[in-house]
């Protein structure tokens, strides 16, 4: 016997070679409810293929009586045919390529033809139809005068003609062997199918020893929190745990139900560049009851839950460690009760707690940043930005409302970010008689040199040293009176919205990441943690003494201890708030140094365009001018100065509004010194500079090694010299950040989140994405992170066949489990430099041709984009601390040399001496001949500003052919990234 | 629905005359098809079935030589159709059945092994229907398809069209007549994104036609200062960058003095000692109006000026006539006689960031929102910033209801949102709202209600000022570009008797009205309101206006209040997406949707395209929660391809619309749609179940389909791809003496490369419709090293190419780049940057949304309107294209501002170059030349 290669029935034909039969017959199906859905007349001029047509027939019309299925009623109050896909039991019983709850439904073809036809007209025999209402077909019959036929047929309830005489059938079986249907009912409305009581209680058996882990979030919402709790769940899943969401903050906890939901590893797809949080936070009055916390802990244990992972501000965690506290009293309680199980007060004795800090304040002690507070400035200097045309066409002045009520980081730190004139925060209140009088001379002085517009930030919880709130009326009424058209704006809650920026959604990450590990980790011995982060590095603190100190701040407030206050907050803020000063207040003369000790400090750009460029200038040039020094600008690099001995002295009014330009106003590029190292020398000497800032990537950092180097030939390089690092790549030696990297990643996960949507839409397209960063890896593995990238491919991790396999496996997987559904849009990210061999476009290649039509790719290269527009706050604020730091950085040399009473005079004033017949630097002083710290790389590392030699950077510390640092800080971020998308459990498997 | 009677096949009956042929049929259908057999305990009875337990047809056979042909019937028939199996087609001879069967080779070979006769259609190399006859003589045959109706077409291509000159009429002559003047410039009134492209584009338009310009600063306060502080001569390289700038760089203040006639008379006296003798003023009604009465007064002031001696008779002959031109800048839209003020898009655009900025937090805390935005008299903003996010309810000055009525609405409708599950609330509320009886209605108020009659959480933000900020989008960059050239013209054309004019934009032309009408016209509004004759001051905003806000109406309560049609008018309305992605996708299916559903039509969406729809039956209705903030989303919720009508399989489409019973269709995309449309449109013929309202909204970056002269998403991708040259070109500037080769998208059309020249100051732009000589590269070399050449060093002077992905085969992007490097030979450097996919834009722009959304509508009325008019060709057997059925297949478009339907046969028969996909008449060319005039590109 063949193998059986027929399945249904796919159509009845019926043939006449009479025209008006034909009609006649169309007509009697169409009364019977038949729909004619192709029609075909052979006269007509027509290129369409004849797929199922006879080539001799002169007309044909095919019936179609649609399949019953599955209805709706609508408000139209009509019933319509539900769309298949939203059928009961589609999901599960669709895959099987057949349908419960639809019948066959019938096709007839009629067909005109001109032949002859064989008069047989029991031929093909009879055709027996199935309905299901019987009843009804029969009374239709009768009404359009059809015989009605007794049948001598088992099965058959009567037979009828039609005009053409082919006699039909009908029955109540849909076939031989189903059941007898006599209502369309059947098929109209079906019975939900109810899941068996069995599988599930199976399932759940199979389930039970894994962690549970409820997340939720709570407070005020802040960009960010949706990457945490995706952070979680995932991270969660892949250390074998289930996570469950929170709904609506704590009140999830206590209401239950269906506000506690697991999360599984799609259902959290997308979530990085989502703002606020999609799982809520409310305010929970009942949590705060006793009884609350009771049924939030019966919640939890009937549920299996015995973790937290809390992201809120400081109220939210400790609401949340009180709750730890009062577990064991509320778990025994409910046993009492008889509510729970002797069982599961066994397994559930210990609540976990993991706290994340989720503020855009920035307002919480012990970590030097909140996942949101970053966005939120990037917010503000955004709006600010807009507001600054306005000011500077009408010549008026803004008063900027910034939140923070307690805390006023965002308020300095915006200041700093858009060049404010003027900032009122808590920490730093103002004496109550004078601000006004000091407000006007700072403003006024401001216009004086030119400047046509002014922007004061106000910090909500603004105070005078009495505690008087200051309000921005208060001080709009200030401007006035200097004859200031003013006007307020409060900015509101558009600094708590949109996508979380670059660093929000790293930090958001690798924080919920540990938070997973933190709850694997605890014992009831230990505290409850919060994440923290300190020094760029991901710390655990004690969550009830970070709290605590973050009250002593409003305390010390209170009691008018502001230097306490002050103090409380990280280093960094003071450091900043003085920063803040020295550009914006100092410039009143007061802080001008002796004729004598006053410099000429040069500024040059080197290598290509950053964003942060022009802010650190700015910085660096008001910091200087503020102090009595000269300022030169070198234009258009080392070129320029060689070929056109280009400098230019910046004043005040040049710069004052670079802080929120891209490029380089002085213009940079590639030369180096070394193309004629004499020229240079020549206009060092002519302008007599005291010290050098040089400002750059890899460029500026190999220039800085080239004069530091040719200082023994040219003397006048014996100048205290600094690289400020700013490159998109992060690639220079000495430091873990450059300027203008954060504005790149802005950026690029700004191009990503486009890219991805243009993927998602077309379902089923993978992008592989080329980021700059020569032959460093940073901007690829952290782009990798921060857009949920499911490969990312850098230079120091090498590709091989067997990587790529793996990540088309990957991906081959991820697209099956998402079957067509929204947010699917795939990227790769790969580093212009990864692999000679594995070229972006071959990559794309592969994956095309992986795909097999299920899925397609696409490059996409962003290329210079991706230095930016405007800087981000990021690196605007950087910019001012880390331009400061090498102004001061060159006068404490210039200063050591004036001072060095073991340097002759000749030799304080030529800045060299002869040691054992060898020039050496006077700068250096006699002592460090060999570690010559005055040509140095300035740097973060850790959260430590770092000035390292250049010379011990370039001889011990640098990756010459790969023109980067040796030391790859960056490692663990790929690491988290491969966790999250997916990839690591492939590799581990 | 209508449940149709015949619900399946049960079973075939077929009667053997005798028992051998009963055994010979019971052997074919078991051994050459498979059938197994059911036993039964009557010997002249067997039942055949596919599978045991399915619902298959079975086929039951009899001994029955009372109902069986006669062995000789059934002989005489086999053998007359085996006589005639090369010359006749069986299925016109016999009736039969048809199974499917998934592999008809193997069962072509099974059947000729057994020695039945065979024939095969539509031929024997790959078939897709095999007939054969049985013992009994039946013609049984069999289906390589799932679906009767499939056909899966693929081989056919539209014919080939004959190509036309792409340029439409010249009007480049009136560009360059030259006429000396010195022209004033000065922006004025309150300050809106826009006025520095504008300022620009005067400087440069009116030094191309050899005038000298002078920038006023700070408004006619510098006027009546004067001297060289304020009054500037301004050059060619003075405006460079100012495209990107927002606010205004000559600044703008209010001035007392210039009220007073002595200020105007000391404005006066400057003017002609700088020699002025023209001045544009771009600025508010108020300052328009400022500048009339300066001219009407002129002849006098300089009376006055002679006679004191201030001037010299000489002068006093030059300068007898004072030429005007004003041009609308102010965000709030507010101007009578224009369609867009300079500066209105881009508020609009600040407001939707920041309300997608707050929608994150309300969404979290399942708050409500009171935003303020600006518009003292003028609701636009307030209107279209409602339109574009979706917003609950709007509070606008020209539509005040009493106090009671705005409340209850809101609340009404805000609860039942909320009711159905929306998490956050948007209230929008124009600064000049009031009530009916002129009572100003404030923020404060507004939250009350909500707080006390909904309990809601409720916040009020102020957007303030960060609206008027910022760089100008591209529709202001452009118009506002546009403007200042037709200023230039104005006043070079104007004499002492043309009423001063005020360049416009009507119906997306740039044109000239009488200032003082216009400003007349505009401050009846304010009177109408005053008066509370609310219907006039409606009546007196353009029709877009009213349109709008019917629509914004009848989108929000949607689905809350009863339907407005009566059951029988109600339809079923298909939606699906068809090519690559662009912005506004979304908002259309929202806005259709939620449109529908408060006239009582049933939306669908078709998801993934047609092949998903032909494949999958990929339909679902809309429910309204489900599609709630599309309006504001990027790409494609419902999915989309560029699978084409034809290659998804024609038959199956048609199948499945027959089946749902669409009563219209609505299609969404750009040349790959509106190939679809053609194909429905052809394929009507065979299936009734197209003869329904086909409408396609335009909507491609590209901006390549017939029928319309925007499509959603360009405004989006401009907008995207202008920021993205913004960056690039602030990189080439600061590395200096570099020059940008920048590939744009947008397949053989050069619309985004074209206006992107115009709105970043792109030098060059190379278009497909033009094509790049040699000749004209090298000419574009030159100038280009003249003009480094010119600034040595000084800063901005990165320089843009913009390329169109297809302007040339050979000459592609790396080339161009690669010669202009070695043809500056060390002086400048090129490099490339190729955005790709990202000008497809995250976020659609405002005004994709809100064209979005009443395109939408449009598309939807459309359909009411023709629908019953198609039921008449739907069952009709002997189908003919007549104009009437061919006339409801249309593409919705915009020309000239109107919206317009045109039939998909006449644009594509006649006015569509299909192998090139784009249209025939290019209507963008005198954007060309304007672009080249101020990059100062010299074009062959």
């Amino acid at each position: 016997m063949p193998e059986p290669s027929i399945s249904a029935l796919s159509f009845t034909s019926f043939v006449t070679n009479d025209d008006k039969l034909f009609e006649e017959t169309f007509n009697f199906y169409t009364k019977l409810g038949f729909h004619a859905t192709r029609s075909y007349v052979k006269d007509n001029r027509s290129d369409f293929e004849l797929t199922g047509i006879s080539t001799d027939s002169i007309k044909e019309i095919w019936l179609e009586s649609f399949p019953l299925s599955e209805v709706v009623e609508t408000s139209a109050g009509r019933e319509l045919r539900k769309p298949l896909q939203e059928s009961v039991g589609y999901q599960s019983e669709a895959l099987l390529g057949y349908s419960p709850y639809q019948s066959d439904g019938v096709v007839i073809k009629l067909r005109l033809s001109n032949h002859d036809l064989q008069k047989n007209k029991d031929l093909p025999g009879e055709v027996t139809f199935f309905t299901a209402s019987i009843d009804k077909l029969r009374a239709k019959l009768i009404e359009i005068g059809a015989e009605i036929i007794p049948s001598e047929i088992d099965l058959v309830e009567f037979s009828t003609k039609d005009p053409m005489g082919d006699v039909i059938s009908f029955s109540s079986y849909p076939s031989l062997s189903s059941k007898k249907i006599t209502s369309p009912d059947f098929f109209l409305h079906p019975k939900k199918e109810v899941r068996s009581q069995e599988s599930i209680v199976e399932q759940v058996k199979s389930e039970e020893g894994k962690k549970k882990i409820a997340i939720i979030t709570s407070g005020g919402d802040a960009p960010g929190m949706n990457a945490a709790v995706r952070a979680v769940t995932r991270a969660g899943i892949f250390y074998g745990c289930k996570v469950y969401a929170c709904y609506e903050g704590y009140t999830g906890l206590v209401k239950g139900g269906d506000m506690l939901k697991e999360l599984q590893w799609q259902d959290v797809r997308g979530l990085l560049s989502i703002g606020g949080t999609i799982i809520g936070t409310a305010r929970s009055k009942e949590f705060r009851e006793r009884w609350g916390r009771l049924q939030a802990c019966y919640n939890m244990v009937s549920n299996g839950i015995d973790a937290l992972v809390v992201c809120g501000g400081d109220g939210s965690l400790t609401g949340a460690d009180l709750f730890r506290n009062e577990w064991p009293e509320l778990i025994k309680e409910l046993l009492g009760e008889g509510k729970i199980t002797k069982e599961q007060y066994e397994t559930h004795r210990n609540l976990t707690i993991v706290g994340l800090v989720g503020s855009i304040d920035n307002d919480m002690c012990g970590t030097d940043s909140t996942i949101g507070a970053y966005s939120s400035l990037e917010r503000i200097i955004e709006l600010v930005d807009y507001i600054d045309a306005t000011a500077a066409s009408h010549s008026r002045a803004f008063v900027v409302e910034v939140m923070g009520r307690h805390c006023g980081w965002l308020g300095l730190m915006s200041g700093i970010a858009t060049g404010a004139d003027y900032i009122f925060i808590p920490e730093r209140p103002p004496s109550e008689t004078n601000w006004k009088d000091d407000l006007k001379k700072v403003c006024l002085r401001h216009r004086e040199k030119g400047r046509r517009k002014t922007t004061v930030i106000v910090a909500e919880g603004a105070i005078d040293d009495q505690l008087n709130p200051i309000t921005s009326e208060e001080v709009k009424d200030v401007l006035v009176e200097i004859g200031l058209d003013t006007r307020i704006t409060r900015l509101g809650h558009v600094q708590r919205g949109g996508a979380p920026c670059a660093f929000d959604r790293f930090l958001a990450t690798v924080q919920g990441v540990d938070a997973v590990r933190a709850v694997l980790e605890s014992t009831p011995a230990i505290p409850s943690p919060v994440i923290s982060i300190l020094e760029n590095k991901i710390v655990r603190q004690p969550l009830v003494e970070s709290v605590a100190q973050t009250k002593t701040v409003s305390d010390a407030i209170e009691a008018k201890d502001f230097d306490k206050a002050l103090k409380l907050r990280d280093q960094e803020f003071a450091t900043s708030y003085e920063s803040f000063l020295s550009v914006s207040k100092y410039d009143d003369g007061s802080y001008l140094v002796p004729e004598s000790s006053r410099l000429n400090i040069a500024i040059i750009h080197v290598g290509a365009p950053t964003s942060a460029l022009n802010p650190a200038t700015r910085v660096a040039t008001l910091n200087s001018l503020a102090k009595g020094h000269r300022v030169f600008a070198i234009r258009n690099g080392f070129a320029g100065l060689i070929r056109h001995g280009a400098v230019r002295e910046l004043n005040w009014i040049d710069v004052e509004d670079w802080h929120n330009t891209g490029g380089s106003e002085i213009g940079t590029n590639r030369s180096l010194p070394s193309d004629d190292m004499g020229t240079v020398a020549y206009y060092f000497q002519q302008y007599k500079f005291d010290g050098l800032i040089i400002i750059g990537g890899f460029e500026a950092f190999t220039a800085l090694y080239q004069l530091d180097a040719a200082r023994a030939q040219y003397p006048i390089f014996n100048i205290p010299m600094c690289c400020l690092p700013a490159t998109v790549s992060n690639n220079v030696p000495g430091t873990e950040y450059s300027l203008g990297s954060d504005t790149c990643l802005n950026t690029l996960s700004g191009y990503c989140d486009a890219v991805k949507q243009s993927a998602s839409a077309s379902r089923r397209r993978t992008f592989v994405v080329e980021v700059q960063g020569g032959y460093s890896g940073y901007l690829a593995s952290y782009a990798g992170l921060i857009t949920g990238a499911l490969a990312v491919y850098t230079p120091e991790n090498p590709i091989n066949l067997q990587t790529v396999q793996e990540d088309i496996e990957l991906l081959t997987r991820t697209y099956e489990e998402d079957d067509g559904k929204n947010r699917s849009g795939k990227i790769f990210i790969h580093n212009e430099k990864a692999s000679k061999v594995y070229t972006t476009d071959l990559i794309a290649a592969i994956i095309g041709e992986a795909g097999k039509g299920r899925f397609e790719s696409r490059t996409a290269v962003p290329g210079h984009v991706q230095q930016g527009k405007s800087p981000s706050s990021i690196d605007r604020v950087n910019a001012c601390r880390l331009a400061i730091k090498c102004c001061n950085f060159i006068e404490d040399a210039n200063f050591q040399v004036k001072h060095n009473a073991n340097l002759s005079a000749d030799e304080r004033h030529l800045r060299f001496f002869y040691d054992d017949g060898v020039k050496t630097s006077a700068v250096s002083g006699k002592s460090s001949v060999i570690d010559d710290n005055t040509s140095v790389v300035i740097g973060i590392q850790g959260s430590e500003v770092t000035f390292t030699p250049v010379k011990q950077l370039w001889e011990k510390e640098t990756h010459h052919k790969w023109r980067k640092g040796k030391n790859v800080h960056w490692e663990q971020l790929n690491i988290v990234s491969d966790l999250l998308s997916g990839r690591l459990s492939i590799r581990t498997t | 629905p209508d449940a149709s009677l015949f619900n399946g096949t049960s079973f075939i009956t077929l009667f053997a005359p005798n028992i051998s042929l009963f055994q010979a049929s019971i052997d074919f259908y078991t051994d050459r098809l498979g059938f197994a057999i059911k036993e039964t305990s009557n010997q002249k009875l067997v039942w055949l079935q596919l599978e045991e337990d399915s619902n298959n047809v079975s086929i039951q056979l009899l001994l029955d030589p009372e109902h069986a042909a006669s062995v000789s019937q059934i002989d005489q028939n086999i053998r007359n159709l085996t006589r005639s199996l090369y010359r006749k087609d069986w299925r016109s001879i016999q009736s039969n059945i048809a199974f499917k069967s998934s592999s008809l080779s193997k069962l072509v070979k099974l059947l000729k092994d057994g020695g039945h006769p065979v024939q095969q259609s539509p031929n024997e190399i790959s078939p897709f229907e095999v007939y054969t006859l049985d013992p009994l003589g039946s013609l049984i045959g069999f289906s390589g398809f799932k679906n009767p109706f499939a056909v899966n077409e693929r081989s056919l291509l539209p014919k080939v069209s004959e190509e036309k000159a792409y340029r439409t009429e010249d009007d480049s002559e009136k560009l360059f007549t030259p006429i000396r003047k010195t022209i004033g410039v000065m922006t004025s009134g309150g300050d809106s994104p826009g006025m520095n492209p504008f300022v620009r584009a005067v400087v440069r338009a009116g030094i191309y036609k050899g005038c000298k310009v002078f920038c006023i600063h700070e408004g006619y306060e510098g006027l009546v200062r004067g001297g060289e502080k304020y009054i500037k001569e301004t050059q060619w390289h003075d405006v460079r960058g100012w495209l990107v700038e927002g606010g205004t760089n000559i600044g703008t203040a209010r001035c007392k003095e210039f009220r007073e006639r002595s200020g105007r008379l000391k404005a006066c006296k400057n003017m002609i000692d700088m020699g002025i003798d023209a001045l544009i003023v771009c600025g508010g009604d108020g300052s328009l109006t400022g500048a009339d009465r300066f001219r009407s007064e002129w002849p006098s002031l300089i009376e006055e000026l002679l006679q004191t001696e201030r001037i010299s008779q000489q002068q006093f002959e030059t300068y007898q006539n004072l030429n005007i031109c004003g041009a609308v800048g102010s965000i709030d839209n507010d101007m009578s006689s224009t369609d867009a003020t300079i500066g209105a898009f881009s508020s609009l655009d600040r407001i939707c960031r920041a309300i997608d900025y707050i929608d994150a937090t309300a969404n979290s805390h399942s708050r409500a929102f009171i935003v303020e935005v600006m518009g003292r008299h003028c609701g636009w903003l307030g209107l279209l910033a409602g339109l574009a996010t979706s917003a609950d309810y709007i509070l606008i000055p020209e539509k005040p209801a009493s106090s009671r009525e705005w409340q209850d609405q809101m609340c009404d409708i805000v609860s039942k949102h909320r009711a159905r599950g929306k998490r956050k609330t948007i209230v929008i509320v124009a600064e000049g709202a009031i009530s009916n009886d002129l009572s100003p209605i404030s923020c404060d108020q507004v939250k009350d209600v909500l707080v006390n009659r909904l309990g809601l959480d409720t916040r009020v933000t102020t957007l303030g000022h960060v609206q008027r900020g910022g760089t100008a989008v591209a529709f202001d960059r452009i118009y506002a570009t546009l403007q200042g050239v037709e200023a230039v013209n104005a006043v070079l054309e104007c004499n002492a008797d043309t009423p001063s004019p005020m360049i416009a934009i009507k119906e997306d032309q740039i044109t000239r009205v009488p200032l003082v009408d216009a400003v007349e016209l505009t401050q009846q509004v304010a009177k109408s309101i005053e008066s509370r004759n609310f219907k006039r001051a409606i009546s007196l905003r353009d029709s877009e206006f009213v349109e709008h806000m019917k629509n914004f109406i009848s989108t929000n309560s949607a689905d809350h209040v009863p339907p407005s049609l009566p059951l029988e008018k109600r339809k079923k309305v298909a939606i699906i997406n068809v090519g690559a992605p662009a912005g506004g996708m979304n908002s259309a299916v929202y806005s259709m949707a939620t449109y529908c559903m408060s006239r009582g039509h049933v939306p669908y969406a078709i998801h993934n395209g047609f092949s998903g729809l032909a494949r999958h039956e990929s339909v679902r209705s809309i429910n309204w929660l489900d599609i709630e903030g599309w309006g504001s989303l990027g790409g494609s919720e419902i999915g989309t391809n560029r699978t084409l009508p034809n290659d998804a399989d024609i038959g199956m489409i048609a199948y499945f619309f027959e089946k749902y019973g669409f009563d219209g269709l609505i299609l969404v995309g750009g040349f790959e749609a509106f190939i679809s449309l053609h194909q429905l449109e052809r394929a009507r013929i065979n299936y009734p179940s197209l003869r329904i309202p086909l409408v396609l909204i335009p909507a491609t970056i590209s901006n390549n389909v017939p029928g319309t002269e925007y499509s959603l998403g360009s405004d989006t991708c401009l907008n995207s791809f202008m920021e993205y040259c913004d960056v690039i070109k602030q990189s080439a500037a600061a590395t200096r003496n570099r020059v940008f080769v920048v590939e744009v998208q947008g397949g053989n059309s050069g619309y985004i490369a074209t206006h992107a020249q115009l709105a970043c100051g792109a030098q060059i732009s190379y278009v497909p419709e033009e094509g790049i000589s040699l000749a004209q590269l090298e000419m574009d070399i030159n100038s280009l090293k003249e003009s480094f050449a010119n600034d040595q060093g000084k800063t901005k002077s990165g320089r843009l190419i913009l390329k169109s992905e297809n302007a040339s085969k050979v000459l592609t992007t790396e080339v161009i780049s690669t010669i202009i490097d070695d043809e500056a030979s060390g002086r400048f450097d090129s490099k490339t940057a190729i955005p790709g996919h990202v000008q497809q834009g995250g976020i659609p722009s405002p005004m994709d949304r809100v064209r979005a959304s009443r395109f939408a509508i449009r598309a939807v009325s459309f359909i009411e309107k023709h629908s019953d008019k198609c039921q008449a060709f739907k069952n009709s057997i002997s189908f003919r294209q007549t104009d009437e059925i061919t006339s409801t297949a249309v593409v919705l478009g915009i020309h000239k501002s109107q919206l317009r339907f045109t039939p998909i046969r006449q644009l594509y028969d006649f006015e569509s170059d299909v192998p090139r996909r784009m249209r025939k008449n290019i209507f963008w060319s005198n954007v060309r030349e304007i672009s080249d005039m101020l990059s100062g590109r010299t074009s062959l």
